[in-house]
């Protein structure tokens, strides 16, 4: 049961990945998990 | 330096060149069943596993009659269990075991206990994953038939006090099952110096082939009898009836003559080429815990934590070093390893665990390209860490609200 190569692909190289500065404006908070 | 390069010897082992070749006369050949005592092709067979039994006999120090072969060391497990309580049922039906068992003797137990033919105790370890031996004393009633606890984790590596363990089971009257598979053929194992009445292991933990394990039960001092779950015909003194698997058996007792021989050796190496292992990764990156004893465990065994890491992603991150994980991902359910549990690491730590596995062979160059790659994508993977971030910057995570949905 190998990874799907679109596992694969995000693993490799992931989109959306970074931080934000804890006073920068604009940012948002968000949930994680299942709703 | 061939890719990719397998460090998951505690899963199952290359098979030896020497072994195959040992067995391959016993497939077109040599090929009666052991059991025909009428015809050459009987004898041959029948000589060839007398010779097995003699070479797997040696490694334990062990008599060659008192060895009984089945498929492995599972079916061995669930023999002594099942075995010992059906011939013992007069005398009482508590087992007394360990919570870091293998699913074999676990899964077995607990089997026992739902058909209400056992009453099982499973005593706790302590943080390096040790059996008390003091513990064992402890639980012991009048009702105890056996006491079951394995010589060395296949997780964590730990090795357990089996001689002090014996000895009390001797004192009490209680036979004592020791389920060796990762140490027989790695580390000594004397049967009769540790005071043990059944053991488990199997060919494919040391280099032999898969689909063959073995049972010792004792002869002499006290004769250990079992009543046989395979039945049909009466094999292995009435122990486990079905025709021998001659050319496994011939693999297996080729396995344990090489072990016996190259044992010392080879543990040596292995052990240099483990601790360098372990001194290379543990250097680099900060946040890594050793699980399991530091220094009593088998000599090609390594199990490490990596905090704000999850065990999975570093496996995929690795995808030309063949590794395992106490992850809850590399499970079958969602759960993480029991073992970690019980030596009560957290769940976020036993997540993180990976399990390195050294053998026969594996070489130098191997040892280093994985110390490389293991930083490499460690570091890589904390980055996108956001929990690292959060302890990078002082949040102490434990003091965090999670707030589910």
């Amino acid at each position: 049961m190998a990874y799907s190569d679109k596992v694969v692909d995000h693993f490799n190289s992931p989109r959306n990945m970074g931080s934000c500065k804890k006073d920068e404006d604009g940012g948002g908070t968000g949930m994680v998990g299942a709703p | 330096m061939k890719l990719p390069i397998f460090l998951d010897n505690h899963s199952t082992t290359p098979m030896d060149p020497r072994v195959l070749e040992a067995m391959l006369p016993y497939f077109v050949e040599k090929f009666g069943n052991a059991a025909s005592r009428n015809h050459a092709f009987g004898w041959a067979a029948e000589e060839a596993v007398d010779n097995a039994r003699k070479q797997i006999a040696k490694l334990i120090k062990a008599d060659a009659k008192e060895i009984i072969f089945t498929s492995g060391a599972t079916e061995s497990d669930n023999l002594a269990l099942k075995g010992v309580l059906e011939m013992y049922k007069e005398k009482g039906n508590h087992i007394i075991t360990s919570s870091t068992e293998h699913r074999a003797v676990l899964d077995t137990a607990k089997s026992l206990e739902a058909k209400g033919l056992a009453k099982v105790t499973y005593l706790p370890v302590d943080k390096q994953g040790m059996v008390n031996p003091q513990d064992v004393r402890n639980a012991i009633t009048d009702k105890t038939v056996l006491i079951s606890i394995m010589l060395a984790n296949n997780e964590i590596g730990t090795i357990n006090p089996i001689q002090e363990i014996g000895k009390i089971a001797k004192e009490k009257g209680v036979l004592f099952h020791c389920d060796a598979t990762q140490g027989v053929g790695k580390i000594p194992v004397e049967v009769q110096a540790m005071g043990i009445d059944l053991m488990s292991f199997s060919a494919h933990k040391i280099y032999g082939p898969k689909g063959v394990g073995a049972l010792y039960v004792r002869k002499k001092n006290p004769r250990v009898r079992i009543a046989a779950q395979i039945d049909g015909g009466g094999h292995e003194r009435g122990m486990r009836s079905g025709t021998l698997p001659v050319p496994l058996i011939v693999g297996f007792g080729k396995a344990c003559e090489l072990c016996d021989q190259e044992m010392a050796s080879e543990s040596a190496r292995l052990s240099k080429m483990r601790d360098r292992l372990e001194a290379g990764i543990m250097a680099a990156l900060e946040e890594s815990y050793l699980n399991g004893h530091p220094t009593n465990r088998l000599p090609g065994n390594l199990n490490i934590s990596f905090a704000y890491v999850e065990g999975e992603s570093l496996l995929m991150g690795m995808k030309e070093i063949a590794l395992s994980s106490g992850s809850a991902c590399t499970s079958a359910t969602l759960e993480p390893s029991y073992v970690l549990r019980a030596l009560g690491v957290g769940t976020e730590l036993a997540h993180s665990s990976i399990r390195f596995g050294l053998g026969r062979f594996n070489t130098d160059d191997e040892i280093d390209y994985t110390i490389k790659k293991v930083i490499e994508v460690e570091t890589k993977l904390r980055e996108m860490s956001p929990l690292y971030e959060m302890a990078k910057e002082g949040v102490d995570l434990k003091s965090v609200q999670w707030a589910a949905h």
